[in-house]
């Protein structure tokens, strides 16, 4: 029954009920994580056979020649550059690989922007006052760290069920000081939605600063799950279409794929962006780890190779999802006191739950012995303006720590719910 | 006006608020329509306003305290030091003229280059302690035995060129030099091998277990060795049988990947001696390879050869050059 309908002695009577549940949990004593997007130790496992792929009788030349343990290659393995090429969707010279983190890779990116122009015309965008980033929120908390790090202003940018919302996007970007904008297109942290063609599209196409760039972290363009794939348009080529070419840089790794502290990031961009990209490289490193380049490319061979292993990854993940989707669809629907979205692929679950009560249910989850992500984490500064969202990431915990976990926060949303709904203040626990 | 999420002021027909993004009330299709209209139709400018001087002033002022916070938080003292005596401005306009593509022509095996390295490693490191770098007890210059020589007077090393990679030894019967592609590897990384193995050094040093040539064409990844096992210090290995028993094992190891296919034991003639001959194929989706093991006995060593292809064509190459006396 819908929690809006209920008289006041009904939703007391709930929250005696709720308050026995949650008594019976916390007395368990459980220390559950749902903080963090980890791959499970079961995932790893299924990847450890890259560790066996090179020793000292593997020979450590590619098909060219290229001796894979000595200098060379800055930008990348050829092999290596054409693996995430195929993976990307778009030709392996528009690739840069490397090293074990695309957020290294984005920084790196904003930084050079910042300190030294996004175009060889443009000035430094720190030379150019208050510049801005735009921010679809919910989003990915690292992301808005390095703003913030950097001192750029973030606007959050409503989220829609097809992306950011654009009415709001190309109205903002007419401000020339909006210089870039964070997107997860493809089961987008946290919400799980996938960018439609239209959004692609119009981000393609808007009006924005010549020195507008797009941080196009296609961090799970493969991560698919239950079996299912969403579809999305490759940006750099809608970028050229759209007679904007340098508008955005893309953005992938293998971390969740192959080992999370021990993968490889890449970067794809078009000509000019790529090059202003290597020659920034060139002061820094005289290349990435070609060895892990190596064994990837030896490991995975090819992108029919990679998405083998992500089927069996999906094996892993998919039913930890289904636990955690499963127990808000009996315990939580028709309550009217959350939504949640339910992603083909990705690492996390978004739930909101009533305006000003996230706060308290991540308090009541502590409480009870599950850590969840930080509220007001998934938003620029910290601060979600509504006090709802919480951000699930049910790939690290096991079924049953995951199936506890999930039962304690349904217990959570409905309590924070009782309490704003009675108007009586916080129940002491 | 204002915005009444943030409080900031907001401009008249803005849709959204400039600072928090919120919507702004009252703003219609009509103000937008003024709004791109006022924005114009091309892409907006990044054109700036003149800055004030007490803008630039400060500007600076915060550009002058970053970089001295990266130079403080970064390095070390020394480069602090330095830094406040360069024109950053000069070294960053001389370093945007770089060649990002030079790098890849850079010749990393020139000897200027490994001597800055050798250098650099000297200044940083106590490597007089390094026993494998510089106190190598595989360093063949001496080329006989140590004092703690032992029972293997009737072994001779080969000699091998250093500068075509020729390799002669009366000993095994052999005399022979690869294409130029080929890198035969220096006494150093020799000595390398031997510590990757962990062989023990006192028995490389006294010739119980040797390398005495190794070489791998760079252009192909194709690799040929020859080794020789001292029978005394190899005492498992009963007969040549135990040998190439041990070296099909060493080979299975592939099987843990790839599919490793032995053809049967025959024997092949090189220069007029005969060898036992062991073939096999290591397949896989990503690989397909060689591998062909020839050993014989000498009395007090074992010999072994072990070719690593490819392609087999690039094996039936070997094998000639390996047989170039006839």
């Amino acid at each position: 029954m819908n929690y809006a309908e209920m008289s006041r002695a009904e939703l007391k009577a709930e929250q005696e009920q709720c308050l026995h549940e949650y008594y019976n949990f916390k007395a368990r004593g459980l220390k559950l994580d749902m903080s963090r997007g980890k791959p499970s130790e079961g995932q790893i496992k299924e990847v450890l056979g890259m560790l066996d792929v090179m020793n000292s009788k593997t020979a450590y030349k590619t098909e060219e020649g290229i001796n894979v343990l000595n200098y060379g290659c800055p930008d990348g393995l050829p092999e290596c550059k054409q693996f995430f090429g195929d993976i990307l969707g778009v030709p392996a010279e528009k690739v840069f690989v490397g090293g074990n983190s695309s957020l290294s890779l984005m920084f790196d990116y904003i930084m050079l922007c910042y300190a030294k122009g996004a175009s060889e015309t443009s000035k430094p965008w720190i030379m150019q006052g208050d510049v801005k980033f735009l921010c679809p929120s919910p989003g990915y908390d690292r992301h808005f760290a390095i703003c913030e790090y950097l001192g750029i202003k973030m606007i959050p940018v409503r989220m829609t069920e097809t992306g950011p919302d654009m009415d709001q996007v190309e109205a903002l970007v007419r401000d020339p000081l909006v210089k870039g904008m964070f997107c997860v297109p493809k089961y987008s942290n946290p919400t799980g939605i996938t960018y439609s063609d239209e959004t692609v599209k119009r981000l393609a196409k808007m009006e924005t600063a010549d020195d507008f760039r797009i941080i196009w972290d296609n961090a799970y363009c493969i991560h698919d799950l239950f079996g299912r794939e969403d579809k999305l348009l490759e940006m750099l080529g809608e970028c050229e279409t759209a007679g904007n070419p340098n508008r955005a840089v893309e953005f992938c790794s293998t971390s969740k794929i192959s080992f999370s502290g021990s993968g490889i990031a890449a970067l794809a961009a078009n000509a000019e962006n790529l090059a202003r990209i290597k020659n920034y490289y060139a002061r820094m490193t005289i290349g990435y780890d070609k060895a892990n380049q190596f064994r990837h490319v030896l490991y995975f061979r090819d992108l029919k190779g990679i998405k083998d292993h992500m089927a069996i990854l999906s094996d892993i993940i998919s039913p930890r999802f289904e636990v955690v989707l499963g127990a808000l669809e009996s315990q939580l629907s028709g309550l009217g006191i959350a939504k949640w979205s339910s992603p083909n692929g990705g690492y996390f679950i978004s739930l909101d739950v009533m305006p000003g009560c996230a706060t308290r249910v991540y308090e009541l989850c502590k409480e009870g012995g599950v850590k969840l992500t930080n509220v007001g984490a998934t938003f620029p500064y910290g601060k979600d303006p509504e006090d709802s969202n919480i951000r699930i990431a049910p790939t690290f915990p096991s079924l049953e720590e995951l199936s506890d976990a999930t039962e304690l926060l349904v217990i959570s949303v409905k309590l924070a719910a009782l309490e704003k709904l009675l108007g009586e203040g916080k129940t002491q626990i | 006006m204002k915005c009444e999420y943030c409080g900031k002021p907001v401009k008249e027909g803005d849709q959204y608020c400039q600072n928090c993004g919120a919507k702004i009330k009252g703003a219609s299709a009509a103000s937008n329509t003024a709004a791109t209209a006022a924005a114009g139709t091309a892409a907006p400018k990044t054109e700036k306003k003149k800055m004030s001087p007490g803008k630039i002033i400060l500007i600076v002022f915060l550009c002058a305290t970053l970089l001295v916070g990266v130079v403080v938080g970064g390095i070390i003292a020394m480069f602090r030091a330095v830094a406040k005596s360069v024109d950053f401005d000069e070294v960053i306009s001389g370093i945007e003229d770089y060649d990002f593509d030079d790098f890849d022509d850079f010749d990393f095996s020139d000897d200027d280059y490994d001597d800055s390295i050798d250098k650099w490693f000297s200044q940083h490191f106590d490597t007089d302690d390094n026993d494998d770098i510089n106190d190598s007890p595989f360093d063949r210059s001496n080329n006989g035995p140590s004092d703690a020589y032992d029972g293997t007077e009737n072994f001779a090393p080969g000699k091998t060129d250093k500068k075509t990679g020729a390799y002669e030894s009366e000993y095994a019967n052999l005399a022979f030099q690869l294409p130029a592609s080929w890198h035969v590897f220096t006494d150093t990384e020799i000595a390398k091998l031997y510590s990757d193995e962990g062989v023990d050094k006192s028995a490389a040093n006294n010739k119980l277990y040797v390398y005495d040539f190794y070489a791998e064409d760079s252009l192909t990844g194709n690799m040929v060795y020859i080794k020789f096992y001292n029978k005394d210090y190899f005492s498992e290995y009963k007969d040549l049988t135990a040998v190439n028993d041990a070296i099909r094992d060493s080979a299975m190891e592939f099987a843990k990947r790839y599919k490793v296919d032995y053809a049967e034991d025959s024997s092949i003639t090189l220069n007029g001696e005969k060898y036992n001959q062991l073939a096999c194929r290591i397949s896989g989706e990503d690989v397909l390879a060689y591998q062909y093991d020839f050993t014989r006995d000498l009395g007090d060593y074992y010999m072994h050869i072990e070719i690593f292809a490819y392609d087999l064509d690039d094996v039936g190459e070997i094998i000639d050059t390996l047989n170039a006396k006839g």
